[in-house]
């Protein structure tokens, strides 16, 4: 089935230059450090530490409600450093996760409420399930399926995944509408949520 | 023959619900999502999972992305040699150091998640360098049963294959997978091993360029091309099955191979079986028995689970106390063959943080790519349904709904079908507007002149919207021929006044209800990247094969697929798809609930 696109109410999002579509209610601290490469989502709710270090976030990547980007950290010589977080190109993030790694590939797919700890590494090609916790220091390979409470390799990902990802973020991008042709099609509101 | 829906293979598939709506055939009839399926070029058919040979390129660890060369795997039993795995829950283990009191640093392993550490665990210290760990490994109980099995599979296969009489090749197969199964080969061994197990089935359609539609099945009797399934000789032939008797011998000499301990004396022992008798009374082997023990344990979380204790292989401890962290263990990077003509579909890169392919013959990225966009009742029992096409190649696809095919135009368990649908030929647009020569041009712009508004809906780029009619219920001719079970023609029965919507988006607001929970049925498409009907003699050539080139230098040491060229006849170069829908009747936009 196709997915029907979803529409949103245009003053309630930020459209760049490059395509970027940014909620206003999402929170994006240290906008200086925020690097959206174009065509990218962020949703309502989300939270984005660009305070802490450098996030970049490649194209055509799409991060859902409620989700928090927060580089990761190490203690060195008594002090905190942040490192700088890089999320690649068509990249999807569910709702509700947390997202410390130190990198993400492209073509990855993160589902619903996943915990991404502290310097997690993971490469193109790989899919996290709904509600998984990766452990700090995890290193995901490519064309692998994570899940569970800690995550771990479940099985392989069909060859093809990565031109599948790309086809599917692309048309969720391009599924993602200005406008509301039918009142009955609306969103509820999503509240946003703020740092304490 | 008959289509077949099976359940997807990846967990990724199973998970997304709407990956069971449109299923693919392979060529054996078996469907799946398409993600799952790929594309010979040559042949052009599809493979499934069952029309692949798939071959281990490299070997790593998926932890530190290592590449290991298959020789060190196997020499490490297939495990990576610096990462560790938690022994409670299965996470990457990471080296921390600690000094103590006097100032001596000792090195230790410790999880992240479940803070197991390698010092507080277990009596003794946790000594983890490979060595300590392998000796220990060859001392324990199951890794010197094992070897005692090994030992006389490889005694057996060697005294069978000196005889050659047809049964006994049998047993010798039978013994090899065992071998291969339990024992680590260089990967010399493996391929010409491989070749032999294929010998007697595959090879020989290699070179005569029959095309085997069944994947390989050694229990089902050959068939030699130009022969007859059922003659006598054939079925003598075909049928050599290894007696209860013979697989009985083979049992008695591993069991006989290995010590079993007594378990406890006063349970009934068999008495008819002396070889055990002999055997000096050891500690016992299998402690479930050991009720003693197990009712000493006060705090139940002291016992581990069973996926512990299977990760534990040489020692299988109940108590938590006793596991040991084991070496993580590799994973693999395949190559993947067409089991048709053994040419190569899949080449993975062999860095194992690459996603790049050498070689990567998808059916995601060749077959047209089909969503439902709207699918709604038009009357009781008939359907329509607006298909979008995806062309994901460069050039042009030019497609036609054939109503007559060799083999079956419904699946196992269809309970609708087509009534009305596009007859001619069609085409989409490929993703690069490429207009290489006038005549496809002119070629094109008459098809497009033929097109009939009823089914074409829209046509944008590299998609193309076309307007189906299904009808529930098969048609009766189907139940007539019970023997033959194949429908060979589409029949259509459409009603004369019929009211159709000319624009996409109007809603009907009466609502239907639906005779079944999910309406199955079965399109067939032919399509092909050169036009079906026009016969243009003088670029004959300008086949698939030209769209990707680097194909024709494809030709791999096993060599016998350059001897299998695509047949000459333009009419042959199309592929036939079967595409089977299975569509739950709430995602009808109109069905009564």
């Amino acid at each position: 089935m196709q997915t029907p696109p979803t529409y949103f109410e245009k003053s309630q999002y930020i459209e760049t230059l490059n395509g970027n579509k940014v909620s206003k209610s999402s929170i994006l601290c240290g906008i200086m450090n925020i690097r959206l490469h174009g065509k990218t989502i962020i949703k309502p709710g989300v939270i984005v530490r660009g305070d802490l270090a450098t996030v970049n976030i490649g194209r055509l990547s799409i991060v859902s409600e409620n989700t928090v980007i927060r580089p990761s950290s190490k203690k060195f010589k008594g002090s905190i450093v942040y490192f700088p977080q890089n999320i690649g190109d068509h990249v999807f993030i569910g709702e509700g996760c947390v997202i410390s790694a130190a990198s993400i590939g492209s073509q990855v797919y993160i589902g619903k409420n996943c915990i991404i700890s502290k310097r997690c590494i993971l490469k193109d090609c790989c899919i996290i399930e709904d509600g998984t916790i990766l452990p700090p220091d995890t290193v995901v390979p490519p064309f692998t399926y994570y899940s569970g409470v800690p995550g771990v390799y479940k099985e392989d990902l069909p060859d093809c995944t990565d031109v599948f990802q790309k086809d599917y973020t692309t048309s969720l991008y391009e599924s993602f509408l200005p406008n509301i042709p039918k009142p009955s099609t609306s969103g509820s509101p999503i509240k946003p949520v703020t740092i304490s | 023959m008959y289509s077949q829906r099976l359940e997807n293979t990846y967990q990724f598939n199973k998970n997304l619900t709407n990956h069971d709506i449109i299923k693919y055939s392979c060529n054996c009839g078996k469907s799946y999502h398409l993600t799952e399926l790929y594309y010979c070029i040559s042949c052009l058919k599809t493979n499934c999972k069952f029309c692949i040979t798939e071959d281990i390129d490299c070997y790593y660890c998926p932890n530190c992305l290592e590449h290991i060369s298959s020789a060190e795997a196997s020499l490490n039993g297939n495990r990576c040699k610096k990462c560790f795995e938690c022994p409670m829950c299965f996470n990457v283990l990471t080296y921390s150091a600690s000094t103590n009191a006097n100032g001596v640093e000792t090195f230790f392993l410790n999880c992240t998640f479940c803070k197991w550490n390698s010092i507080n665990s277990g009596e003794k210290e946790f000594r983890f360098d490979s060595h300590s760990i392998k000796a220990k490994n060859e001392e324990s109980e199951a890794y010197i049963q094992l070897n005692k099995v090994l030992e006389i599979v490889n005694k057996e296969s060697a005294e069978l294959s000196s005889l050659k009489d047809k049964k006994t090749l049998t047993r010798i197969k039978i013994a090899q997978a065992m071998k291969q199964f339990l024992g680590q080969q260089s990967k010399h061994q493996k391929h010409s091993q491989r070749k032999n197990f294929l010998k007697s089935d595959e090879q020989r359609w290699i070179n005569s360029s029959v095309p085997e539609p069944l994947p390989d099945n050694n229990l089902l009797p050959k068939i030699t091309p130009g022969s007859s399934l059922l003659t006598n000789a054939n079925i003598k032939k075909g049928l050599t099955p290894i007696t209860t008797e013979d697989s009985d011998k083979m049992q008695q000499d591993r069991v006989q191979s290995r010590i079993f301990n007594k378990i406890e004396s006063t349970l009934p022992t068999n008495e008819n079986n002396t070889l055990f008798d002999d055997a000096e009374t050891k500690d016992q082997y299998d402690d479930d028995l050991d009720l003693d023990q197990l009712n000493k344990i006060e705090d139940a979380d002291e016992i581990s689970t069973l996926a512990q204790r299977l990760h534990q292989i040489p020692t299988q401890s109940k108590s938590l106390k006793k596991l040991e962290p084991h070496h993580r263990p590799l994973l693999t990077r395949r190559s993947k063959r067409c089991k048709r003509c053994d040419r190569l579909l899949i080449k993975p890169d062999v860095n194992p943080g690459k996603t790049e392919f050498k070689r990567q013959h998808f059916a995601y990225s060749y077959l047209p790519r089909i969503h439902i966009s709207k699918i709604n009742w038009i009357d009781n029992d008939l359907f329509e349904m607006f298909l979008v096409f995806n062309n994901p190649l460069h050039s042009h696809l030019f497609m036609n709904f054939p109503m007559e095919i060799k083999g079956s135009m419904i699946s196992l368990d269809d309970n609708a079908q087509l009534v009305d649908l596009y007859q001619n030929e069609t085409f989409i647009g490929g993703l690069l507007d490429e207009t290489d020569d006038m005549e496809k041009e002119a070629h094109i712009q008459q098809l497009k002149n033929l097109e009939d508004a009823r089914y074409f809906i829209d046509r944008k780029d590299n998609r193309l919207k076309l307007r189906f009619i299904g009808k529930v219920g098969v048609e009766n001719s189907v139940f007539d021929n019970n023997g033959q079970d194949e429908v060979t023609h589409l029949i259509i029965h459409l009603p004369d006044q019929l009211l159709l919507n000319t624009d996409e988006n109007t809603i009907n607001e009466k609502k239907f209800n639906s005779k079944f929970e999910n309406i199955k049925f079965t399109i067939c498409l032919e399509f092909s990247t050169k036009s079906l009907t026009l016969n243009n003699n003088n670029n004959s050539s300008s086949n698939i094969a030209s769209t990707t080139p680097k194909d024709e230098n494809d030709n791999t040491p096993l060599g016998s697929s350059g001897t299998l060229q695509p047949p000459s006849e333009s009419a042959s170069q199309k592929t036939l798809l079967k595409i089977l829908f299975d569509i739950p009747s709430k995602n009808f936009t109109n069905t009564q609930l």
